[in-house]
């Protein structure tokens, strides 16, 4: 039995491993084992919190760690099912991501560490905090800290002249959404005076009777504020920027994270703050069209990409469309049809648990080629599957579980996804074109990461001669393996993992709403037999497939023996002349060429206006030029004057006062009523 | 009994009905003899025998054909071929669709490995056809499902028996029609391959057994594809006892790869960007039908 | 320090208020390193008296620890006993101020003793020290005198002695430029300070007893309340350089180290007003919001970065303002965060003077555009800016995300200002901080001095101060 305290333990041993980790800053490798053994016990900690919620039931910390008595707020670190969920993600991305970090970081060889561990432990500290209060004081404090550490990532490597850009355009981005959220927040807390998810809920639940504009005002900047966050276009504009610009090992904790909250941020304030009315469903439709928007320009854009980071980070606007498409789907069904919001609901959980697996992964695999080749640029190194095996290995199956290729996690989540479009559509057939769309782009993720294998990975070796030939160190490799062999295992035993994610999503939604988990899967604990009142709808059994495909498989390969055929290696055939490799490799930017043109505008890039200067309103403005100025000449002037009559010249004087005695006689005589 | 029946109708009637396209319909328009109508065994076996060159690093070149191969397969355990699909209650459209896509997978990395500048240059064609092409397929089955409220192909195919034809199945059946002769490679679309342009594209550096694999996996995919058509969109003869109910598919089968092998023969190649707007519209098409289908028509 | 905190809050007062000033009289006599050490030393005690007072004050917050002093018996006459005009007395409010004031007066005399120095590249200067510690330590005395003032006549003494000592601080370097902007500065708050002697004389004539405490205005018509308030806000404008008296406050960036931090004297005033009509209340607060975004304006085509700070130090002082506005209105919470905002944006902002004087210090230039890469030579000085500016923008876990919280309950729009604000200073950030180094930038010779020191202790305070100043604020009444 763990409770809650063990949660508290983990943030106090995160941020005592900040403090330590600045101190040693100068010792480089020393740095990173203190900062992964910090990750690592912490995640195991944060672990067992995470799993005694899922499996028994809410931990909650037993005293608010302090209580803000004026806005009616106590920290009090809760975990219920949903946290738990993303809480569990955070802790293997954790240990994952330092682990990692350890040599990579050191190819950062000027820049001092204390700017890295430090804020990573504290950045993951902030993540599993906002994961963890039931207070919108203390989640959006928590919030803003996280874009704070994750902002210090991504202007690491602050003399690269990108990533100064890239982090301004970030924090500022996403500062304006925190203000959205916190204008939203305090909406609400004038009409109840307490800050408590509960409270949030009743005095929205007051205001859907007596302003509805204001609940829309309210839903709006709380989507704005996590569109924001989890990259949503066009509010995730400046995600292009900066998660290229950090170290890759913090692009793949952010990705793999603080990414997620943005979902978890919806779904947590559409359940958890907001009364079931018509709201959900109008701002369920809008999250969802904003998902598919996201998917359809961000994939899209990726494709044109010739930059792993960058094509990396289109995908994942594009993939947290995918979340956003299922949860809003979910939510707008919430009030018409229980199974589907149901289905669609866990849909998008799954799809985001799997996206925070395979896209930290390829963020690795990226990280783990610059680490070797020294860039980014996929024009100018590949192949590497010659020199790096398991980390293209890795990369194949998180390339192709992003894709969705059968067998592996993504289908799984995207399968789901697109039946919770197809029988949403049976109520609100809009969603029956999202799917359509998010299906297209299915195929174009695949294409895009058929272009990212097969241009870094697969081929023919293409480095700079100075490489060295071999594969990245074991403290890069296992992390990698770690979280591809969890890709494999959530998609071949799906309805392990779906059980749980069953068990987060009927715990946020009322009580006796969700059908039970058997009649929506089925009980087969291999086949997920998917059936919507009652009749069955769709089929998904990995095992039984999988080993029919495995058959399928031995027969090709008895067919390819059939002939005894030998097996001798040539030269590449160039229709009988000789070029060298490097002169005849195909760039990365003319594959595709003709599908991108169709969409080459499709991702505009708005450069940052550059301000004019008002001269006019300036002036205007400057109130010592025409008032102060004025005032002081003026009376200077009058001085002058006065001094003027003070020549120095004795018989002056004596006029004066003459004409000053004559004038107070009169005075004096005109106040004793006499003349 | 019904693995057999898929797979064996997958891999013995693709070659066959090739066979028999090139023969009857080919060689007829060309005005020649032709071949006999077995000569594409002749091939793959010949093929089989021969030298296998590699040219590019192992792993991935040496079993994305297998890899392809077996996912036709598998798309084959998957599609209703006058009967359940043997695999049906394990893996719906969706699967389906996945792993047809898993062939083309298998296509473009053997293009990508192999790093010949035509090779790269079919993979990226595959790639953009695939894109462009695959959507119809979708959009097609995804009306059927909305017809019969279920995803699992066999109750599209018994559902459309039951109910009879409807507009929106028509146009689909219309539409997935047009997009066939991309699916399965044929001109006016087999840009990714087009012999006398890129000199095979993806399969410039293979020979023997893995070319062999490949051009099998094609004719089974034919079958595939025009399985989809007849069992779903054309239910007729679905509602038969059991030989006889084969019996209809395969008719529907052969009468749908001859048309193919017709508009094959009679129609030159198109440029990629050509096919990239015919195919827009045939997405449009496909789409209207879904739209009639939501509406209830 | 343990025995300081025995005493009683009452025992203290007096010395509290006594040691920056005989501390002044002693720094005109001494010179150089002495007047360093004297200097250093007089602020230290009063730093530690005021804890030890602050510590006392926490055994009971929302009680007033006052000692009467002296009556003028000349203003007694017939209408009552004679009005107390010297009291002491710490409240919630009080504490807070003094908190602020005694650590930042001493932080910034530590940093003065480094930054006037022949080293420094922008004003080589090491001169007449004790003149300017003289001053330095009057002004902490007065700001002392300000936090502890128990009535407005004392209020207004202590007022016009700030006033004093800005024009001499700003005049300091005697040259042209200063010595203008001293002037203007005094004669622009010392108008301010003629309406303040404008309102004393309103209280003494309308009330009967009593006429200067600070419930004064609960006890008179309210006719003239409304008068006697007006003129108290038109002081407070002119001291807190709020529209149309914020000229002088850029040009007093002549001076040599911050005194800005020191410009919160205004709030004190103003957070004596209670029962007052709406209307006042709406005055106030369209009159700062007006100055925010008024400011805001200016800053943005600002190249000089003391001249930047000073106008963003306009706008916080605005809306400090536009909270006490609230409080008017009857919010508590607004209230209560405008006030916790003076600690917050005290530190956050005195860190930012403090780094962008170690920034001239270094480099000899101000100007934005002759400045970039400094990151590169002074990473503790980047540091502390951003710290600075994530401070007053109100990013947690620093102390201006709470006051931001309770400030902005009512006044949305303040935060609409607040992020313009907050992406023009990080932008400077970035422009200033990051890439290559620039000319000015390349020549910096690196030393770690005691300024480096003060800035981080200032960035910890950043840190930590609301730990110690949300229960207090908590604890200020609406009103006197």
């Amino acid at each position: 039995m763990v409770d809650a305290d063990l949660l508290i333990a983990a943030l106090v041993l995160l941020v005592a491993g900040a403090i330590i980790t600045t101190v040693i800053a100068r010792y480089r490798r020393l740095c990173g084992y203190v900062a992964f053994v910090t990750a690592l016990i912490a995640a195991i900690w944060v672990t067992m919190v995470a799993w005694q919620a899922l499996t028994v039931g809410p931990v909650q910390a037993r005293v608010p760690l302090l209580t803000i008595t004026e806005l009616g707020s106590p920290l009090l670190f809760v975990v219920d099912q949903l946290s738990a969920v993303f809480l569990l993600i955070t802790a293997l991305i954790m240990v994952c991501t330092t682990l990692f970090s350890m040599r990579y970081i050191l190819i950062y060889e000027r820049y001092s560490l204390a700017r890295y561990y430090p804020l990573l432990l504290l950045f993951f500290g902030s993540v599993i905090s906002v994961l963890s209060v039931h207070n919108m004081l203390f989640f959006l404090h928590f919030w803003e800290f996280m874009t704070l550490t994750s902002y210090v990532l991504v202007v690491f490597h602050w003399v690269n002249p990108d990533s100064g850009p890239a982090g301004l355009r970030y924090f500022i981005a996403t500062h304006v959404a925190m203000v959205c959220m916190l204008i939203a927040t305090i909406i609400v807390y004038r009409q109840v005076g307490s800050l408590e998810f509960a409270a949030v809920r009743e005095a929205i639940a007051e205001l859907t009777v007596t302003s509805p504009a204001t609940v829309h005002l309210i839903l709006a900047l709380f989507v704005v504020g996590f569109a924001t966050k989890a990259g949503i276009l066009p509010f995730g504009f400046w995600m292009p920027d900066a998660y290229p610009a950090a170290p890759t090992a913090a692009s793949a904790a952010f990705v793999g994270t603080m990414c997620k909250l943005g979902v978890y941020g919806i779904v947590r304030f559409f359940t958890t703050c907001l009364p079931l009315s018509h709201f959900v469903t109008t701002w369920g439709i809008i999250i969802a069209v904003l998902g598919t928007i996201s998917i359809f320009i961000g994939t899209i854009t990726a494709l044109q990409q010739t930059d792993s980071k960058r094509l990396l980070t289109f995908h994942a606007i594009g993939q947290t469309g995918y979340m956003w498409l299922a949860v809003g789907l979910g939510l707008a069904l919430l009030r018409i049809s229980p199974a589907v919001a149901t289905l669609a609901l866990l849909a998008g959980l799954f799809h985001t648990v799997n996206n925070a697996l395979f896209k930290p992964l390829l963020f690795l695999n990226a990280g783990a080629a610059l680490y070797r080749t020294g860039t980014r640029d996929m024009d100018k190194a590949g192949g590497l599957m010659a020199i790096m095996p398991v980390t293209a290995v890795t990369a194949i199956i998180a390339s192709l579980a992003i894709a969705g290729i059968p067998g592996l996690n993504g289908f799984v989540s995207k399968w789901l996804i697109f039946q919770s479009t197809v029988v949403g559509g049976f109520e609100l057939p809009v969603f029956v074109f999202l799917g359509i769309v998010a299906i297209f782009i299915s195929a174009v993720t695949l294409a895009s990461f058929l272009k990212f294998l097969g241009m870094l990975f697969v081929g023919r070796l293409h480095v700079s001669p100075e490489v060295e030939r071999r594969e990245v160190p074991l403290t890069m490799v296992i992390p990698q393996v770690t979280i591809a062999i969890f890709c494999v295992l959530f998609g071949v035993l799906p309805i392990l993992v779906m059980r749980h994610l069953y068990t987060a999503v009927s715990a946020i939604l009322p009580s006796g709403y969700s059908p039970a988990f058997a009649s929506l899967f089925g009980t087969s604990p291999l086949t997920v037999n998917l059936s919507l009142s009652g009749a069955p709808a769709g089929a998904w059994g990995p095992i039984v497939i999988l080993v029919a495909f495995a058959g399928c498989l031995a027969l090709a390969y008895l067919i390819f023996r059939m002939g005894g055929a030998r097996t001798r290696e040539v030269p590449m055939w160039l229709c009988g002349e000789e070029h060298d490799f490097a002169e005849v490799r195909y760039p990365v930017h003319s594959f595709l060429l003709t599908f991108n043109r169709y969409f080459a505008k499709i991702y505009p890039s708005i450069p940052f206006a550059q301000l004019a200067r008002p001269t006019a309103v300036l002036k205007l403005l400057d109130i010592d030029r025409w008032v102060y100025d004025p005032m002081f000449r003026a009376l200077r002037w009058i001085m002058r004057g006065m001094s003027a009559s003070h020549t120095g010249l004795p018989q002056f004087y004596m006029l004066w006062m003459i004409v000053g005695a004559a004038l107070a006689v009169i005075v004096l005589f005109s106040m004793a009523g006499g003349l | 009994m019904t693995f057999a029946i898929n797979i064996g109708l997958a891999l013995l009637l693709g070659p066959l009905l090739a066979g028999v396209v090139r023969k009857m319909i080919r060689a007829r328009v060309h005005s020649r003899q032709g071949p006999p109508i077995v000569q594409p065994f002749y091939d793959l076996f010949k093929l089989l025998g021969k030298e296998d060159l590699e040219s590019g690093p192992g792993l991935v070149l040496r079993y994305a054909p297998m890899v392809a191969f077996a996912a036709i397969l598998a798309a084959a355990l998957l599609t209703p071929m006058g009967l359940r699909p043997p695999l049906g209650g394990y893996g719906d459209m969706i699967v389906f669709t996945y792993f047809i896509t898993i062939a083309v997978v298998g296509v473009i990395m053997t293009g990508l490995t192999s790093a010949s500048p035509y090779s790269m240059l079919g993979a990226g064609r595959e790639i953009m056809m695939h894109l462009i092409v695959e959507p119809v397929l979708i959009i097609c089955l995804v009306t059927a499902a909305i017809k019969c409220g279920s995803l699992l192909m066999w109750d599209m195919a018994a559902s459309n028996y039951v109910n009879g034809p409807s507009i929106s199945m028509v146009v689909a059946a219309v539409a997935l029609f047009l997009a066939l002769q991309a699916q399965i490679g044929k001109l006016p679309f087999d840009i990714p391959e087009a012999e006398t342009e890129i000199m095979g594209g993806p399969f410039i550096e293979l020979s023997g057994p893995k070319l062999a694999l490949f051009q099998w996996a094609f004719f089974a995919r034919q079958i595939v594809y025009a399985s989809v058509l007849a069992a779903i969109f054309i239910p007729w003869g679905t509602g038969f006892a059991l030989p006889w109910n084969i019996a209809a598919h395969l008719l529907k089968v052969i009468v749908i790869i001859l048309l193919v092998g017709l508009i094959d023969v009679v129609n030159p190649r198109l440029r990629i960007d050509q096919a990239m707007t015919y195919f827009f519209g045939v997405i449009f098409v496909a789409l209207v039908g879904m739209g009639f289908a939501l509406i209830g028509a | 320090m343990s025995a300081l905190l025995q005493m009683s809050a009452r025992d203290l007062l007096v010395p509290l208020v006594a040691a920056p000033l005989i501390g002044a009289l002693l720094c005109i006599f001494l010179k150089r390193r002495l007047s360093d050490f004297v200097a250093a030393i007089f602020a230290a005690i009063t730093l530690v008296l005021a804890i030890g007072t602050i510590g006392d004050v926490f055994a009971n917050l929302s009680h007033t620890v006052s000692v009467p002093l002296a009556r003028l018996a000349m203003l007694g006459g017939e209408t009552g006993p004679a009005p107390l005009v010297f009291e002491l007395s710490i409240d919630a409010l009080g504490a807070l101020m003094l908190f602020i004031v005694t650590v930042i007066g001493f932080l910034v005399v530590v940093y003065s003793s480094a930054y006037l120095s022949p080293n420094n590249v922008e004003h080589p200067a090491g001169e007449a020290k004790g003149r300017y510690y003289a001053w330095l330590l009057l002004f902490l005395g007065a700001m002392v005198g300000i936090a502890l003032a128990g009535n407005f006549f004392q209020l207004f003494i202590f007022w016009e002695l700030t006033t004093l000592c800005s024009w001499a601080l700003i005049s300091h370097y005697q040259n042209e430029e200063s010595l203008r902007a001293g002037f203007k500065a005094l004669i622009m708050t010392a108008i301010g300070g003629l309406f303040f002697i404008l309102a004393l004389v309103l209280m003494y004539l309308s009330a009967d007893s009593e006429p200067f405490a600070f419930d004064v205005l609960s006890r008179v018509a309210p006719g003239v309340r409304t008068t006697i308030f007006v003129f108290l806000l038109i002081a407070a404008w002119a001291k807190a350089a709020q529209f149309p008296f914020f000229t002088w406050l850029p040009d007093a960036m002549a001076a040599p180290t911050p005194i800005s931090c020191y410009l919160h004297a205004a709030a004190r005033t103003v957070s004596a007003s209670f029962g007052l009509s709406y209307g006042v209340g709406l005055l106030m607060g369209i009159m700062a919001l007006g100055t925010i975004f008024i400011v805001v304006f200016l800053f943005l085509f600002q190249d000089d970065l003391k001249k930047i700070l000073a106008l963003s130090t306009i706008a916080h002082l605005g809306y400090i303002l536009v909270a006490c506005a609230m409080g008017i209105w009857g919010s508590t919470t607004a209230f209560q965060g405008g006030l916790l905002h003076i600690a917050a944006h005290g530190c956050g902002k005195g860190l930012l003077f403090l780094s962008v004087g170690m920034l001239t210090y270094y480099t000899g230039t101000r100007q934005v555009s002759e400045l970039s890469g400094v990151g590169a030579k002074l990473p503790l000085v980047a540091l502390a800016f951003f710290v600075g500016a994530f401070t007053i923008a109100g990013v947690p876990p620093l102390a201006g995300f709470w006051s931001k919280f309770l400030g902005a309950v009512i006044a949305i729009l303040l935060l609409a200002e607040s992020a313009i604000a907050f992406g023009f200073f990080l932008w400077i950030g970035h422009r200033v901080f990051f890439g290559k180094p620039s000319a000015a930038v390349a020549q910096v010779e690196k030393s770690i001095g005691v300024m480096h020191v003060v800035i981080v202790l200032l960035a910890i305070l950043c840190a930590t101060v609301h730990i110690y100043a949300i229960p207090l604020a908590e604890h200020i009444p609406l009103g006197m």
